[in-house]
């Protein structure tokens, strides 16, 4: 029964992952770039770039979260995994920018461009997940020093 | 609004006291994530296939470590090892205790063990 309860869970994380690392980002860019009517221009190779790395990243993390939402609570691999997880996504959140998604210039016909910088943010966002790997690795060293107790309490 | 400009002070201030630990940390990740990337971009930038393989081989994986690994019994691979090991040392345990048991000559008349001798040391009955 266990097994099949971590997997339940397992598969709804992921799904949850997929949808924000992956749909929700292509079907964002897949809007801007295919606004018609609109005097805007983009650069067709960045939404190639954009569309390739959102996806690529976006399959290893959500493949990562089914490792870990599926492990078991406290256990040594969920905390290894979790550790990998926010690893593979800090090159998630850097692919990005050097996909070219953190620095958007949009032009106008007739009127100018203005250009859309995020790249700050991301750099916020990387020392949020540098402070999480620590945690990350505090866990694994916890969940094994503490393995024999864990399980003990697990197995009641 | 007093308050929160005191607040926006006491996090700068704190900003600025960890910022000699905080960059150097932040460059660092900055620059491992940069190689990383940039390796990927080198050597795995034309196609999805890789990717689609990693996610497909983490998914089966954790389904095979839930199945034999659930979490909240032995697995049952670790399981059945350690039911043959008991196993085999019960039986180990049982034929020694067996074995013991049948050496030892007990006297017919008290049941006391009298090894190789003739006459119990007990009761004194001989044992012909």
């Amino acid at each position: 029964m266990g097994a099949v309860k971590n997997m339940v869970k397992g598969f709804i994380f992921t799904g949850i992952y997929v949808l924000f690392t992956v749909v929700i980002p292509l079907v964002f860019f897949t809007l801007i770039f295919s606004i018609e009517g609109l005097p805007l221009e983009w650069e067709q190779q960045d939404k190639n770039n954009i569309t390739f790395w959102i996806v690529a990243f976006g399959l290893l993390v959500s493949g990562l979260a089914f490792f870990k939402y599926s492990s078991p609570k406290q256990s040594i691999r969920k905390a290894v995994f979790a550790l990998v997880q926010v690893i593979v996504n800090c090159l998630y959140i850097w692919s990005y920018r050097f996909s070219g998604a953190a620095e958007i210039t949009f032009v106008i016909s007739d009127f100018g461009f203005f250009s859309l910088d995020v790249s700050q943010m991301l750099l916020i966002y990387m020392g949020i997940y540098f402070l999480t790997i620590i945690l990350r690795v505090y866990d694994v060293i916890d969940f094994t020093i503490n393995r024999e107790k864990i399980r003990e309490n697990r197995m009641k | 609004m007093d308050f929160l400009e005191v607040l926006a002070e006491i996090v700068g201030s704190i900003l600025l006291f960890l910022k000699p630990i905080v960059s150097p940390i932040g460059a660092f990740l900055v620059d491992l994530t940069s190689t990383a990337t940039q390796f990927f971009k080198d050597n795995l930038g034309s196609s999805l296939t890789f990717y689609i393989v990693i996610c497909t081989i983490l998914v089966v994986s954790a389904i095979l470590v839930n199945i034999i690994w659930p979490g909240d019994r032995p697995g049952s691979i670790f399981s059945k090892g350690v039911g043959k090991i008991e196993e085999f040392d019960d039986k180990i345990e049982g034929s020694e205790d067996e074995d013991i048991v049948d050496e030892i000559k007990r006297c017919k008349d008290c049941g006391n063990p009298v090894g190789d001798s003739e006459i119990c040391p007990l009761c004194g009955a001989r044992q012909i």
